[in-house]
């Protein structure tokens, strides 16, 4: 699996949406829904940052390490 | 128009001229190279070996000229780093080598200067081909990890 990005975890913690979550960050929603889905390979720093700060988290709130297979 | 679309299109009606030029020509064969040979009368002495080596030569050709085709398409749509373009490359690296080789076997029946330099431009051209393939490939590598980083 690798990276597991946990956006909608952190997004129901924070009663956030992902419309409001796209307007905060000035990304589009299809990138976030592609970060969402964990269907990104990679992640800009500035991304993260924006996301953290809207979410007021930490970026390993929102990104999660898990071994090849499980 | 600016001035980089304006040759893309140019070279775009050229292959284009000479895509639909070659099927003509191709179909053709029979009754040019008799036309031909009033001129060089070698095509008239080995004209049955010249129609078949010529046909053959045209097909291959007109392949080539397709998967040509088939990437200026994409430039002109501006999405040129595709995996179908990777494709392309290869197909028109192994139809110049084909295109070199049946030339050779062309200059069997009769040599001429001319045939040793389509066997030479044409290897040359696969081997463009099959390099820039490769180039192609890692760019497209490099623009699908652009495209998937947020």
């Amino acid at each position: 699996m690798g990276i597991v990005v946990n956006l909608d975890v952190m997004m129901a913690k924070r009663k956030m949406s992902l419309t409001d979550l796209a307007a905060e960050v000035d990304l589009t929603l299809a990138n976030l829904s592609i970060l969402k889905n964990n269907k990104a390979k990679a992640v800009r720093f500035s991304t993260l940052e924006a996301i953290c700060k809207a979410l007021d988290c930490q970026p390993g709130d929102i990104l999660q390490y898990e071994e090849e297979g499980e | 128009m600016d001035g980089s679309k304006l040759w893309i299109k140019g070279t775009k009606y050229l292959l284009d001229f000479m895509f639909f030029g070659g099927i003509l020509v191709t179909l053709f064969l029979p009754w040019g190279i008799k036309w031909i040979g009033k001129q060089l009368p070698f095509l008239i002495e080995h004209y049955e070996e010249s129609v078949i080596i010529y046909f053959v030569l045209g097909i291959a050709a007109e392949k080539l000229l397709w998967e040509l085709r088939k990437i200026f398409q994409t430039v002109l749509a501006g999405n040129c780093f595709v995996e179908g373009n990777v494709i392309s490359l290869r197909k028109m690296g192994n139809w110049s080598f084909f295109i070199a080789l049946m030339a050779g076997v062309r200059s069997i029946v009769y040599m001429t200067v001319a045939m040793g330099v389509v066997i030479l431009v044409f290897l040359i051209a696969g081997l463009f081909s099959k390099v820039l393939s490769f180039v192609f490939e890692q760019a497209v590598a490099y623009k699908e990890e652009t495209d998937w980083t947020v």
